[in-house]
């Protein structure tokens, strides 16, 4: 009973404060892009989610992240925040179209912690990527592959 | 009297001729024809992650001082092994004047805040990490697992990292009460 005790004590905090979300891509044509995410508060007390957008490049294996949306990237949101009750999900929907293919950018949902008076408050991102291409079938991994990067599933098919 | 009575034995009979054929069918049909019901499931990629405490303070007013607790940040992935290659933490700051004393002008530089990744020598927070140019870690941010680690760790599981935060006051760092935002992202490419 005491290590349970124990083992709840260790576990519990982490479970606590836990933020998730699914799925971590979306992929789409250049002529229709649209998609939905979901953010899901872990803790027992109520979290507010407010969302952040921001362009990406991959290029030589590295995500280069933008601080904001790159010129020609237009993307609409169901909505820009949510408060969370314990344990709730919320699906965010989007709608986005990018003026040069392909492009790239991501939804950051910011799981912001409690109001400080004093040192350093930890902010908690996660991200949702949307790879926008010509043709949405493997627009996500292509790109990677155009920058630079090697899926597990390629080092296979050289091994075979 | 005795006509309406044979009104509605004659209606109850047609009735049940009638009826009777559909339940004989039905009772037939059910038993050659399978009744197939489809499934659709969509197992998805996820990503959680979670810091506590959520808040370091520091208290003191010459050289270097330690947060009074670490960070330990878990992060649990469920992720599509044919895809993902690496799972990153990474800290950073927006701006240059990572914390804010409650006096105008008072700040304390991202240079002069330092932070260390699993026991790692504390690096200042003032690297170009990819997020940005205020990132307390190296390009990409601190890798958290990789596909070429062992099946208990990729595709699906669960990291846990210990980040600790120093701030170096070093000289003229006025007194006052200050605060700041240090962002904790984790993101699979």
């Amino acid at each position: 009973m005491k290590r349970l005790l124990l083992l709840l004590a260790v576990l519990l905090p982490a479970a606590l404060h836990a933020q998730t979300v699914m799925p971590l891509y979306g992929e789409c044509s250049a002529k229709k892009c649209s998609g939905s995410f979901s953010v899901r508060n872990d803790q027992v007390i109520p979290l507010a989610v407010t969302l952040d957008a921001r362009s990406f490049t991959l290029k030589d294996g590295k995500m280069v992240w933008q601080n904001t949306l790159a010129p020609g990237v237009a993307l609409r949101l169901s909505g820009t925040s949510v408060r969370l009750g314990p344990k709730q999900s919320y699906r965010f929907g989007f709608k986005a179209s990018c003026a040069t293919i392909p492009c790239q950018f991501a939804v950051l949902p910011d799981f912001s912690g409690m109001h400080l008076n004093n040192g350093i408050k930890l902010d908690m991102h996660l991200d949702y990527a949307v790879y926008v291409c010509a043709k949405k079938k493997e627009c996500r991994a292509n790109a990677l592959r155009a920058g630079g990067y090697q899926l597990p599933a390629d080092k296979k098919g050289k091994k075979r | 009297m005795r006509m309406k009575w044979g009104i509605h034995v004659a209606m109850s009979a047609v009735i049940l001729l009638t009826l009777t054929p559909f339940a004989r069918a039905t009772q037939i049909t059910s038993g050659t024809v399978p009744v197939t019901v489809t499934l659709n499931a969509s197992v998805v990629e996820s990503i959680s992650l979670s810091c506590t405490p959520s808040q370091v303070n520091f208290t003191g007013n010459a050289g270097t001082v330690a947060g009074d607790n670490p960070v330990s940040c878990t992060v649990s992935y469920v992720l599509n092994g044919q895809t993902r290659t690496f799972v990153y933490l990474a800290a950073y700051f927006t701006q240059a004047a990572a914390l804010t004393g409650l006096n105008a002008g008072d700040v304390i530089q991202n240079q002069n805040i330092l932070a260390s990744f699993d026991g790692s020598a504390f690096t200042a927070c003032n690297q170009s990490d990819g997020f940005s140019a205020e990132g307390c870690d190296p390009a990409q941010g601190w890798q958290i697992a990789s596909s070429n680690q062992s099946a208990s760790l990729w595709p699906t599981g669960t990291q846990t990292a210990g980040v600790r935060l120093e701030i170096n006051m070093g000289a003229g760092v006025p007194v006052d009460t200050y605060t700041g935002t240090l962002n904790i992202v984790s993101y699979a490419p």
